[in-house]
């Protein structure tokens, strides 16, 4: 019996070796492309004037759209840091999805908020809204009280009742650099096909906030946040502003994202009925855009920047890459039909093939692999120094991936100037290969158990909120919404 | 080749870019931390060079900024930082007498490489040298993006009637997105070309930018002209001087324009007047009660427009005008409309939550 066993499981190790050998290949490619890029905006910078993009009264106006779901703990600091943006005409509207934590009373007392009209300018299905409010303290804020729906339709309720030509998507628990909307509108402003940008996600757990500004970027003390800090690096640094460059993005993260209101409302607002609707927008505008012949630039840009809360316990991190790991199959499934079509362009030949394969079923062959390498090493099928040098090699690329983006996080921003914040970011860079990296995968791996299972769809997912520390009301401007004719 | 041979080689080679890449980490992080210390010290020479305005310490500053990148770069630092004061601006002009800067600069804007092209542009600029508005004028058709939007940065630090004209020109040749040369045109430096341009132009593309730009900062010789369009020029002209009017003032001047502009045809020409009558009006030292008042009766007229954009915008300036509007608020709460009733209601509850909060 046993020979008839050993030739799948030859065949599968060397399918695993073809398969690592090309996926280290894509991400030498995409770090290459990526320090490429970063290299260029580190010498362009000095060009741009973002001041004057966010002290203009004729920069577009934004409104920031903040659901929140039981965020009681943050939500106050993260409106107050919003509001402090430098940006000349801000609106921030924070939806309230039903939560049950006092998230509403927390906003009324803080904010001291009263019952207004408004008028919604798009007409998107959504759960009902039970009231809007407007501040008596900050001009520039609106809050929207409505029935439990999900984020997807808290945003879309925010949406419709957006003032302002471009909306920006951000999570409750997020904190923006003062100068990241700027930033961020640059690209809309210097191309008028840009129809959505994102920016870096960095974490905020060890740096010191005070009154919802932040004070000092420090590494955290604790090692999964660490863990973390360096898996979002080799995301954002290392994989997202390659595709980019090449105008594949097809992920914008949910933490902070800017869209052009207009094409949002035309392709019918974020999906609530997936998990990963930050992603399934991204395709979905890709995909309408090119069916109706219209362009469709989506960019990410490194250096403005969004903090947030990084989950604390195993536990919660584990649900979080459940999550985000069924939002992607999902979004890969919906638009399963423009998978290798020359019509939706490279997004379509390149793009979506290589999300399907790498990112999609990615942590079930790596997980099976293992196994199955295992499984051949007891049968004497694969020989000890072929086993071990395979997982050195494996090694040493994760490696080089990581030192890589680590590079270009010291050559174009050093968020985290000292020598122990480095040198601890790269006693992470190495650990992770022992144990992280492989829970990771076994995590993102259960997603199809999941999927299969039906369980878990449209949550918010719970997290651990900390909270970013005390905070002061501060002074705001006013906002200018009757300068925008709405087109209801 | 055996399998393990090449695993083995190629567990080599990642392992010898691994190390390199740790070194080059470190050796970065160093490097940029020792460029840190220079760039600082150099821009603290540089900042007491400027403000001492001696031709004795900024010759070998000049010498250096014409040779390389990195002084240029934190000579603009320096510059944003602190504006150079008239008296800078001679020693700056004296020291390069000979124009060797202004010709190295002049020389780095005609090369290939678009930073060194930008950044000689915003240089001249920023120093208040001789070639400045001519290099800028040249790099606003460059065929980079960047390198125009520099070179329109310049000729606003520039700020003088060639440097308008250079951008009115832009503006009418299409060259770069119309907002970005507006927001440098709505400067009282500007304001002369602007309002020549709008008498000479006939085009109603670029009259509608000139009148925005003029309402960015308008001086009084801009007020009358916006005045006068906000009665007579064409709809867009209209709604652009009346939403200028709105922030300019005087009140006493402007209110009774705007009231009549009230009864506008155009539904936005109406909706910029109601709300330019509510920022206008300050509700705790009012000029003349009895110009609040009568704007007062007249946007209360509003709350019945038959766009609801007006009614919204009447709604929020009655809010705005303090006592006045709120007694025309209250009559709207039994007004037949119900819009305008929800409206008053609204405003009325916000009033009450801003003088519970404040």
């Amino acid at each position: 019996m046993i020979p008839e066993a050993v030739n799948p499981l030859v065949f599968y190790n060397w399918m695993m070796v073809a398969y690592f050998l090309v996926i280290n290949v894509v991400y030498t490619l995409l770090a290459i492309i990526g320090w490429r890029e970063i290299k260029k905006y580190v010498r362009r910078r000095p060009l741009r004037d973002y001041r004057q993009v966010s002290r203009s009264p004729l920069s577009m106006p934004v409104t920031i759209l903040v659901p929140s779901y039981n965020e009681a703990p943050v939500i106050a600091d993260s409106v107050r840091s919003l509001l402090r943006s430098r940006y000349a005409q801000l609106e921030v509207m924070v939806i309230n999805d039903g939560s049950s934590d006092g998230t509403m009373d927390e906003l009324k007392k803080e904010f001291a908020l009263t019952q207004i009209e408004r008028i919604p300018r798009a007409s998107i299905e959504t759960q009902p809204v039970i009231a809007c409010y407007a501040s008596g303290t900050d001009a520039g804020l609106v809050v929207i009280d409505k029935a439990n729906g999900g984020k997807a339709d808290a945003l879309n309720v925010g949406l419709r009742f957006a003032a302002f030509p471009l909306v920006c998507a951000i999570d409750a628990d997020t904190m923006l650099d003062p100068a990241a909307l700027s930033r961020l509108v640059w690209e809309f402003q210097a191309s008028p096909e840009t129809v959505a940008a994102g920016g870096i996600v960095r974490i905020v757990n060890g740096s010191r906030v005070e009154n919802g500004k932040l004070v000092s970027v420090k590494t955290p003390k604790s090692i999964l946040a660490n863990l973390q800090i360096m898996e979002y690096l080799r995301a954002f640094l290392g994989g997202r502003i390659a595709w980019s460059r090449l105008g594949m993005l097809l992920i914008i993260s949910g933490a902070f994202g800017i869209f052009r209101r207009d094409a949002l409302v035309e392709v019918g607002g974020w999906d609530p009925t997936t998990v990963g609707e930050d992603a399934e927008l991204v395709l979905r505008l890709h995909r309408v855009r090119r069916d109706r012949g219209q362009k469709c630039r989506i960019v990410f840009f490194p250096d403005p920047i969004c903090w947030t809360e990084a989950p604390q316990s195993l536990k919660t991190l584990i649900r979080q890459r459940d999550r985000w790991q069924r939002g992607l199959m999902e979004m890969l499934i919906r638009h399963r039909s423009m998978l290798g079509r020359r019509k939706y362009g490279h997004v379509g030949t390149l793009a979506v093939p290589y999300f399907a394969l790498f990112e999609a079923i990615g942590p079930l062959i790596e997980v099976t692999g293992y196994l199955v390498f295992l499984i051949a090493l007891a049968l004497g099928l694969v020989s000890w120094p072929l086993a071990l040098a395979f997982l050195g090699l494996s090694l040493s690329f994760g490696l080089v991936i990581s030192f890589a983006t680590l590079l270009m996080e010291e050559r174009a921003f050093q968020r985290y100037p000292s020598w122990g914040d480095l040198g601890k970011l790269v006693l992470v860079a190495v650990i992770e290969n022992f144990g992280y990296r492989q829970m990771m995968a076994v995590a993102r791996s259960r997603a199809f158990w999941t999927m299969w299972r039906g369980r878990g769809k449209h949550t918010w997912g719970d997290m651990d909120r900390a909270g970013f520390g005390s905070a002061e009301a501060p002074a705001t401007q006013p906002i200018d919404s009757e300068l925008v004719r709405p087109e209801a | 080749m055996r399998l393990i041979d090449a695993l083995l080689l190629l567990l080599g080679g990642t392992c010898v870019a691994w190390f390199f890449m740790t070194l080059l980490v470190v050796l970065s992080k160093s490097g940029r931390d020792r460029r840190g210390r220079v760039s600082n010290e150099r821009r603290r020479r540089y900042r007491d060079a400027l403000e001492a305005a001696s031709s004795t310490k900024l010759g070998p500053i000049l010498r250096e900024i014409s040779r390389r990148k990195g002084p240029q770069v934190d000579m603009l630092a320096v510059l944003a930082e602190v504006a150079p004061s008239q008296r800078t601006i001679h020693a700056l002009r004296e020291t390069d007498r000979n124009q060797q800067l202004s010709e190295s600069l002049e020389y780095q804007s005609c090369g290939e490489e678009p930073v060194a092209r930008g950044l000689s542009a915003l240089l001249l600029a920023r120093m208040g040298l001789d070639r400045g508005t001519q290099v800028a004028d040249r790099l606003l058709r460059d065929e980079d993006p960047d390198v125009r939007l520099a070179a329109c940065s310049a000729l606003a630090e520039i700020g003088t009637n060639a440097a308008a004209r250079s951008l009115i020109q832009s503006l009418r040749e299409g060259t770069m997105p119309a907002e970005r040369l507006i927001e440098r045109l709505g400067a009282p430096w500007a304001n002369h070309e602007v309002l020549l341009a709008l008498d000479e132009s006939g085009d109603p593309r670029l009259r509608t930018a000139l009148v925005r730009a003029l309402g960015l900062a308008p001086d009084r010789r801009a007020l009358d002209m916006l005045i006068h369009l906000s009665g007579r020029g064409e709809d867009e002209e209209r709604v652009s001087a009346i939403r200028t009017l709105g922030s300019t003032g005087p009140a006493d001047k402007v209110v009774p324009i705007l009231c009549s502009a009230l009864d506008d045809g155009n539904p936005a020409v109406r909706a910029q007047a109601a709300r330019a009558i509510g920022t206008l009006i300050e509700p705790a030292s009012p000029d003349r009660p009895e110009t609040s008042i009568a704007a007062a009766e007249q946007l209360r007229r509003c709350l019945g427009d038959e766009d609801w954009w007006v009614r919204a915008n009447a709604a929020t300036a009655l809010r705005s005008i303090g006592k006045a509007g709120e007694h025309q608020l209250i009559d709207a709460l039994d007004d037949p409309d119900e819009f305008s009733r929800d409206r008053a209601r609204e405003s009325l509850a916000l009033l009450k939550a801003r003088a519970t909060a404040g």
